[in-house]
């Protein structure tokens, strides 16, 4: 009996150390993997950048007052704002590079740009081929006419020149619009060359997003209206390559920081007036 | 020297405690982690609920919040359409203001709805619809309602709440850029309807706050009315701050935070404007009676077990008792056999010994070999009937006398028949004297038809009286003893147990054993 005890004992402490290797192996193993994990993580788009030193923008210069070029002829506007400071928290250089539009997912993809920072729309599309920031602003889609036309309602449209900006997702809504089998759509490389073209009469209606028909209408003499209807609103993300998670959750990470020190309401403040963003 | 005697002894008593603690501290872990499996189930469930309620508080206060929201900016559609309109006909600014002074007066007649009246900024003059005059350095595009309109495109803004001098009252603002984008109308919307909604929906539920925040996380409303206007994104250590600071990274609606030892969970609901519906619940609160049936449960649990512990110990010192007693009445019972007949002094010991012994290589288990140990102790109590003249007789009995002899076994079975405890007990007694060739007694029973233990027995009596001495001869020498044992096998002892025998002799070089 006396033996059975002990036997017990002995088949408990077995048992114990058996489980303690256990632990200890899982253990080791999963410190394997992590570092493994780590080791052969592919995702080395932070640590580019910062070796690098620098950071390439690519945006529209020509989309007030996200980005444009001022009596100076340097870029400026609240996207680069934006920019600016996140370059300086994560201690690179900030280069700017102007874009064509219509060819941001080439030069993104080539590597000539590490990000699209320009009042992006969030598309389906865009998010399936970029890697999106969570949405950082809202935008809509709006009507502009001259103050002498006749045109009055979203219906007044039919029969006219709408203009669009090449690549964007005013171009996208007007082709998917039930609009667009009854007007004559014309593309321009950017909105501002668009809203100007107004006044010549070669479109009869713009179709671009508030923010930079509100910049631009207000920096006017002239007198333009907008229309009541809205095509579409929108939310505008930073874009980066796809893969490049690191890079973004790092970017995302310092726009929670500017929200919660209050420098993304001042950048915001400086541009439109008042805080719009919507950062979480 | 006592001490150690009395542990030794106690020896055989310790060891059923320590299984039995091990088989305790066993069912205890078992028990309480069946305890503990049902509470973390119970603890779930709360939160589950409590998660539940949140969310029916929050959307209620949501869509009551939307509901009352979204007739401002219905209002302001409406007026902006026809406003856009006169503007784009190209109106006086008379006419714009008698526009704005009679659309104030129709909404002073919709219920629920408390506001100061319409006002407007067009073509560069400030338009007011109950007539006020602003102050010469007033500069409507400095307002918050005219940047947040511009700011705002041109969908309805609603603005941040203040305080309005004419009510009197937290104010929030609805304005819209008309169609030539510089001009912008507004209305002025109490907010004290947003506050009595949250404060119904705190009263009516058992959440501890309801609040309301906006894009940049201040109190718009808040079921503590003293919270209303704090700004809790720049607060530092608050309870404000810690719940924004969840609130902004957690990625689902619910979430759960602790401060000052108290463990919150909250449900949040966004509104049409990004503002924040959020229904605050003390889950600590919640859990307290949990806690407090849990650690009854696990007290009383314990207690339970400790008693039945205690008793089961108790039990096997008692069995330990009981079984020693009866070991020692038939140790003493052997003795008393034994006494009768001073030459065989120590048999029924010795006889039980090598029963044990040829037992045990027999592959006996220990219950076994302590069983027929005490058979063996027993095996000649029958004699306790045999008159000591009988016994003690020198010389050759006479054929009567072994008669008398011969009844012993029957004696004996009938003497422990008495111990119905220890059933087997008899088998000893009553069949040691069988042959294995059937010409044995009291019976005459041959081969397997002897019990097994009266076969060992049998073996083992035959050794001990010729290797002891007896009132008539002194005791043979082993290889006769050997010889004879041997001769036995098949006729008078089972040949299985008889080899084994020969193999105790043969290990036992100088005849030692007996001694």
């Amino acid at each position: 009996m006396r033996f059975c005890a002990h036997w017990e004992i002995n088949q408990v402490k077995i048992l114990l150390k058996k489980l303690a290797s256990l632990a200890l192996a899982v253990l080791i193993g999963a410190a394997l993997f992590g570092c493994g994990g780590n080791d052969m993580g592919r995702d080395q788009s932070l640590k580019r950048i910062l070796e690098k030193g620098e950071f390439v923008v690519g945006l529209d210069d020509e989309y007030p007052p996200m980005g444009f070029v001022d009596e100076n002829g340097e870029i400026v506007g609240f996207d680069v704002d934006l920019a600016r400071e996140v370059c300086t928290r994560l201690g690179v250089k900030l280069v700017l590079k102007s874009i064509i539009w219509d060819e941001k997912e080439n030069l993104l993809n080539s590597g000539e740009i590490d990000c699209i920072w320009s009042a992006m729309s969030v598309t389906p599309a865009r998010a399936q081929s970029m890697n999106l920031s969570e949405p950082y602003l809202k935008n809509d889609l709006i009507f502009v006419v001259m103050g002498d036309s006749e045109i009055a309602r979203k219906n007044d449209i039919r029969g006219k020149t709408v203009g669009v900006q090449a690549g964007s997702t005013t171009q996208e809504e007007i082709m998917a619009s039930s609009l667009y089998s009854s007007v004559t759509v014309v593309t321009f490389d950017s909105n501002i060359e668009l809203l100007e073209t107004l006044h010549t009469g070669a479109v009869d209606v713009a179709l671009v997003d508030s923010l930079t028909a509100y910049f631009f209408i207000n920096s006017r003499t002239e007198s333009y209206y907008v229309l009541p209807d809205y095509l579409s609103e929108e939310e505008c993300a930073i874009g980066f390559r796809k893969g490049d998670s690191a890079l973004r959750d790092r970017i995302q990470q310092i726009l929670a920081e500017m929200k919660a020190d209050g420098t993304l309401a001042a950048i915001s403040t400086k541009w439109f007036g008042s805080d719009i963003t919507t950062v979480k | 020297m006592k001490n150690r005697n009395e542990n030794s002894k106690n020896g055989r008593r310790v060891k059923v405690p320590f299984r039995t603690a091990l088989m305790s501290a066993l069912s205890v872990a078992f028990v309480l982690s069946i305890i503990f499996a049902y509470f973390a189930m119970l603890f779930f469930q709360t939160r589950q609920s409590i998660i539940k309620n949140g969310q029916l508080n929050a959307m209620n206060s949501s869509s009551r919040i939307d509901k009352y929201l979204s007739s401002g900016v219905d209002t302001m559609k409406l007026i902006s359409y026809t406003l856009d309109n006169m503007i784009r006909t190209g109106k006086s600014q008379e006419e714009f203001r008698q526009f704005l002074i009679n659309q104030t007066e129709a909404i002073s007649n919709i219920e629920n709805i408390h506001s100061t009246g319409f006002y407007a900024y067009i073509n560069g003059e400030y338009l007011d619809g109950i007539d006020w005059k602003p102050t010469y350095s007033y500069d409507p595009t400095t307002r918050p309602w005219f940047i947040a309109a511009q700011a705002n495109g041109g969908k309805v803004a609603v603005v941040d709440p203040y305080l309005d001098a004419q009510l009197n009252e937290m104010t929030i603002t609805f304005s819209k850029t008309l169609c030539d984008v510089k001009s912008v109308a507004a209305i002025d919307y109490s907010i004290s309807s947003i506050q009595e909604i949250v404060e119904q929906t705190a009263a009516s539920g058992d959440s501890k706050f309801e609040l309301l925040l906006n894009r940049s996380y201040q109190v718009i409303a808040h079921s503590a009315k003293s919270e209303v206007g704090n700004d809790y994104l720049s607060e530092s250590d608050t309870f404000g701050s810690e719940l924004v600071k969840k609130l902004r990274s957690a990625n689902k609606d619910f979430f759960s935070f602790r401060y000052r030892g108290t463990e919150y969970i909250v449900y949040s609901v966004k509104i049409s404007n990004d503002w924040i519906c959020l229904s605050v619940s003390d889950a600590s609160r919640a859990y307290a009676p949990l806690i407090l049936t849990l650690v009854f449960t696990v007290i009383a649990v314990l207690l339970v077990l400790t008693i039945l512990l205690t008793i089961i110990i108790r039990f096997n010192r008692r069995q330990a008792q009981f079984t020693a007693l009866s070991m020692h009445v038939v140790e003493a019972l052997a003795a008393a056999i034994d006494a009768k007949d001073p030459y065989t002094n120590g048999h029924s010991g010795r006889v039980a010994a090598y029963s044990r012994e040829i037992g045990k290589r027999f592959g006996y288990s220990q219950k076994k070999q302590e069983e027929i140990y005490m058979m063996g102790l027993l095996h000649d109590v029958g004699k306790i009937g045999i008159p000591d003249a009988v016994i003690n007789k020198p010389g050759k009995l006479t054929d009567e006398e072994f008669e008398i002899i011969k009844t012993h076994p029957a004696t004996g079975a009938y003497i422990l028949s008495k111990t119905s405890e220890l059933p087997r007990m008899a088998v000893g007694a009553h069949w040691h004297h069988e042959r294995y060739d059937g010409k044995g007694y009291p019976d005459g029973l041959s081969g397997t038809d002897i019990e097994e233990e009266a076969r060992i027995i049998a073996v083992a009596d035959a050794y001990d009286a010729m290797s002891s001495c007896r009132s008539y001869r002194d005791m043979l020498p082993q290889d006769v003893v050997r010889s004879e044992i041997e001769k036995g096998r098949s006729t008078q002892f089972d040949p299985a147990f008889a080899e084994i025998m020969l193999g105790i002799i043969d290990e036992d070089k100088d005849y030692k054993l007996h001694g």
